[in-house]
């Protein structure tokens, strides 16, 4: 309570309020133990909550699980998708080349936009793009 | 996010308080345990994660549910004690309630040694006048004087509107000048 409460409250529950605290200040040993004793078995909730806190946070959000679950999934499937049409994946002296080609004018400046042309002009280097 | 020592001083700060709080509610002793235990469980297991700052209204906003929950639950553990036995004897009945209320008043002194006897005398009857208000008063009272909320945050926490609490509040300083000069303890 600051001042200016008691100021508005006036005299009456400034008294009250007096004795409440003094009363607050005499409860006797076996209310205090108790009081202990509800805390500490609170906190060690606390404990046991942030010690399992991952688990619990999926177990209390299922959505989240869930959600997890799909983005794993769609991760997973993205890399054994790419991994299929980029075998062995890219050199550095393969993009080189690439590059050079592209200069040249050997390849079209969309070939990077399409994963079959690259995979295709990898295994043979000729232009792709005639027509 | 309150650390564990933020909460453990949060709890250690209210818990005498809060205890005082379902006593005057509950007038039981044990009951009243009970209620400030299950208000930390539930504050802990589910506002942890919350600021400190928020953990004062939150701790009586469950509080104050619990009172009202174990209102609720007597309530409806009287009418099946009722249905069952129609033929409860009145006498009985009326010797029950004289022994909680004499339970309610031994719970009502605190025994301290270093106080007078005058003191004690007057804390008792203080606090017998604050179990006797009305409860919504009552409520309204406590939270707003001796707990510090402000008009708003009391009106979240019992529910209603400002000027609801702006009215027990007022009702309840008047009951007690009232009774506080009846028993001679007039500021």
């Amino acid at each position: 309570m600051n001042e200016q409460d008691f100021e508005t409250i006036g005299p009456v529950a400034r008294r009250v309020i007096g004795a409440l605290d003094r009363g607050t200040r005499h409860l006797d040993a076996g209310t205090l133990s108790r009081l202990y004793d509800s805390r500490r078995r609170a906190l060690s909730t606390l404990h046991a909550h942030h010690a399992g806190q991952g688990l619990l946070v999926l177990r209390r959000h299922p959505a989240l699980f869930v959600g997890l679950g799909l983005i794993s999934l769609f991760v997973v499937g993205l890399w054994f998708g790419l991994g299929r049409f980029v075998p062995g994946g890219s050199s550095v002296s393969d993009t080189s080349r690439l590059d050079i080609q592209l200069l040249t004018g050997e390849l079209p400046p969309q070939v990077f936009a399409d994963w079959s042309l690259v995979t295709r002009e990898n295994v043979d280097a000729v232009c792709l793009t005639d027509s | 996010m309150a650390t564990h020592l933020e909460i453990d001083h949060f709890l250690a700060e209210v818990e005498r308080r809060a205890y005082k709080h379902a006593l005057y509610a509950l007038h039981d002793h044990h009951t009243a345990l009970d209620v400030v235990q299950n208000a930390m469980m539930k504050l802990v297991e589910r506002y942890a994660d919350k600021p400190v700052q928020e953990l004062p209204m939150l701790f009586q906003r469950i509080l104050q549910n619990a009172i009202h929950d174990h209102f609720r639950r007597a309530k409806v553990r009287d009418f099946w004690v009722r249905l069952v036995s129609p033929l409860r004897d009145k006498d009985e009945e009326n010797t029950e309630t004289l022994e909680s209320l004499a339970a309610g008043a031994e719970d009502y002194v605190s025994p301290s040694p270093e106080d007078s006897a005058m003191e004690r005398q007057h804390l008792a009857l203080i606090e017998q006048a604050i179990g006797e208000l009305p409860a919504r008063q009552r409520e309204a009272f406590l939270l707003r004087y001796w707990e510090g909320m402000d008009v708003a945050e009391t009106a979240e926490i019992m529910g209603c509107s400002q000027g609801s609490v702006k009215t027990h509040s007022f009702r309840a300083v008047n009951t007690l000048a009232q009774k506080l000069k009846k028993i001679g303890i007039a500021p």
